[in-house]
């Protein structure tokens, strides 16, 4: 059988070689060097003892820190810390999925069906994610502290020990659904309307066309949310820093948080940065598996589009 | 892509709370940004009695944004050395923003326009580690990566980020090689006929024909890298960009600002009386909201792997 003609540019050509060559050098230097090589170095650094400030052989003590209780360069590494925001962590991925998610849905299938102020509440939904999240918090907290708590409309007190992960939490909510109901309503118009016509005709009402046609429809983006939430989940701090600035509770306190307060505090010493390095590897095992599970599992399992 | 010109369906209870959940929604979130706005242009002697309503008339001043531009060299004032003026601010946030949302945009053009159109073994193996990057989550590389630009001398400068950035990895490369495919391979082939050179077709008749998906790009990834502090932080603590200025304003610790003529007449001004917070929030939401309501229907169009609808 004849082999079909290859289409592209470039075939069989020296000068389209060179030119396609020199192109692509200085990106993939860039890659090589800032992604391959950074994180083959994140490796070494988490098994390399330091000594003074040099680099003086092998040790699996920076992933021990993490599992005792202990101090390198006067920065304190212990396993209440580790555990407790793995904790705050996987509670803040399952409250925000299991509100964020189903709200975002529900939001999308008001637009989706065209009702009144669909436009301008698809408009407003988006502008908090286009704002820095710096401003929204000095204002929320702001407002929730000068008016609407502490004896102002309520008696409720956002920012104290007991309620400041609630805040937090509700603060994250309040302004995630932009990206996702944009994504959603583009995905939900793509269903043929004489889909939802014929479901009409069997008799299906609101909830039952929304069931049946519009979450299954839509259900790949709900998976990709699934799947980038939860490979973010160890990164994803939740505005902790944000609103808690340079020393978080650590009731609010999650694993990306540590992770990034940590190194913004040990990036003067080497030796401090090591234990960080072993943390970042150690959770990049457990994820990487635990993401192609979840994958597996929303493939085998999840609603089908068909 | 979401479209409104269809007729509206009735309602249904289903509708019904979802529309009151959204009027709830929409009615804090615009209450909210009003409230800030209007604290921020009241006096604070003023605000100090009634935090919750709008401010009269003769209540308005401009005096707390005055006072924002003369803190932006905060660390001068809190007893560090070295923080820029306000002009410096702004050179680090369009250095930041802009050089690293057009060299993040443009290498990931490039890589996508060679990948898809050149069908070489090297595009495969680009295409597959886009693809692998994407889907393996790699936590804490953080650390790595400073020791990396300390060795480069990199650490701490203007230029750490936009090398940083200068990567062709994201899900944007997807959204640029889907809009390369797209076009026909009959339009370079013309052009090869008629004599013209790989460069020539790159940049005559392959680069313009997705300048809308470029511009997209560019303007989602520039807000994103505007609101940023967190990278100039970590990166380039000595170059705060204004989201890194506003992060400090809110922590600043620093005592009160004397403008000549205002302290007479409503005392002095200090970072840490929440209408100059405020009007702090505003320096930076004003430019994305301007570029927001012009853009809206660009930023918010079908963005999709099968490439952007504006």
């Amino acid at each position: 059988m004849q082999k079909a003609k290859k289409v592209g540019l470039g075939q069989n050509n020296a000068k389209s070689r060179l030119f396609y060559t020199l192109l692509v050098l200085l990106p993939s230097i860039q890659f090589l060097i800032f992604y391959v090589y950074v994180n083959f170095n994140t490796i070494i650094l988490a098994f390399t003892k330091f000594t003074l400030g040099e680099a003086d052989g092998f040790t699996f003590n920076n992933f021990k820190h993490w599992f005792t209780s202990k101090h390198v360069e006067g920065i304190a590494y212990n396993d209440s810390h580790l555990w407790g925001s793995v904790g705050v962590a996987l509670k803040s991925y399952v409250i925000s999925f299991c509100t964020g998610v189903p709200l975002g849905l529900f939001f999308s299938y008001y637009m989706f069906k065209k009702m009144p102020g669909a436009g301008a509440f698809r408009i407003l939904l988006f502008t908090p994610s286009i704002l820095s999240a710096t401003p929204l918090a000095i204002i929320f907290v702001q407002l929730t502290e000068s008016v609407i708590g502490n004896g102002g409309w309520l008696e409720f007190k956002f920012w104290s020990l007991d309620h400041q992960y609630f805040s937090m939490m509700f603060f994250c909510i309040f302004t995630s659904f932009g990206t996702s109901v944009l994504m959603y309503t583009n995905k939900m118009d793509s269903i043929a309307p004489e889909i939802i016509e014929s479901a009409h005709l069997d008799g299906a009402n609101g909830i039952k066309e929304f069931w049946y046609i519009v979450l299954p429809q839509a259900f790949s983006i709900v998976q990709v949310f699934l799947m980038t939430g939860f490979a973010g989940m160890f990164t994803n701090q939740y505005n902790a820093f944000t609103l808690f600035s340079w020393t978080p509770p650590d009731d609010v306190t999650t694993l990306g948080m540590l992770l990034w307060n940590g190194v913004r505090k040990a990036n003067e010493s080497q030796a401090a940065l090591g234990p960080y390095a072993a943390l970042g590897l150690l959770v990049t095992i457990v994820v990487v598996p635990l993401t192609f599970l979840l994958r597996w599992a929303l493939d085998k399992f999840g609603w089908k589009e068909e | 892509m979401f479209n409104l010109k269809r007729k509206h369906d009735k309602f249904s209870p289903l509708t019904v709370i979802m529309l009151l959940v959204l009027l709830i929604w929409c009615v804090a979130f615009i209450y909210m940004m009003l409230w800030a706005f209007m604290q921020s242009i009241k006096i604070e002697y003023e605000f100090s009695y009634d935090k919750e309503h709008f401010p009269k008339f003769d209540e308005m001043t401009i005096a707390n944004y005055k006072c924002v531009f003369m803190f932006a060299d905060i660390d001068n004032w809190m007893g560090e050395a070295g923080s820029p003026n306000f002009a410096g601010l702004i050179v680090n946030t369009i250095l930041y923003a802009v050089g690293g949302a057009f060299l993040n945009a443009a290498v990931t053009c490039l890589m996508a326009y060679l990948t898809a159109k050149y069908s070489y073994f090297y595009s495969k193996i680009i295409y597959g580690i886009v693809i692998v990057v994407m889907v393996v989550p790699v936590v804490g590389a953080q650390a790595s990566e400073i020791q990396l630009l300390r060795w480069l001398h990199l650490y701490d400068t203007r230029f750490a980020f936009m090398v940083l950035k200068a990567s062709f990895v994201g899900m944007y490369f997807l959204v640029f090689y889907a809009a390369f495919k797209s076009i026909p391979m009959t339009y370079s082939e013309a052009a090869m006929m008629d004599g013209a050179s790989d460069w020539c077709i790159m940049v005559k008749i392959c680069l313009p024909l997705v300048l809308n998906v470029f511009m997209t790009v560019f303007m989602i990834t520039f807000i994103q890298y505007w609101n940023d502090y967190q990278l100039a932080l970590l990166y380039m603590p000595h170059y705060p960009t204004l989201a890194y200025f506003i992060f400090k304003f809110k922590g600043a610790s620093t005592g009160a600002l004397e403008i000549p003529g205002y302290s007479e007449i409503h005392g002095t001004l200090d970072p840490r009386k929440i209408p100059v917070q405020l009007a702090a929030t505003f320096t930076l939401i004003f430019p994305i909201l301007l570029i927001f309501i012009a853009f809206h229907k660009r930023l918010m169009g079908n963005l999709s792997i099968g490439g952007i609808k504006g």
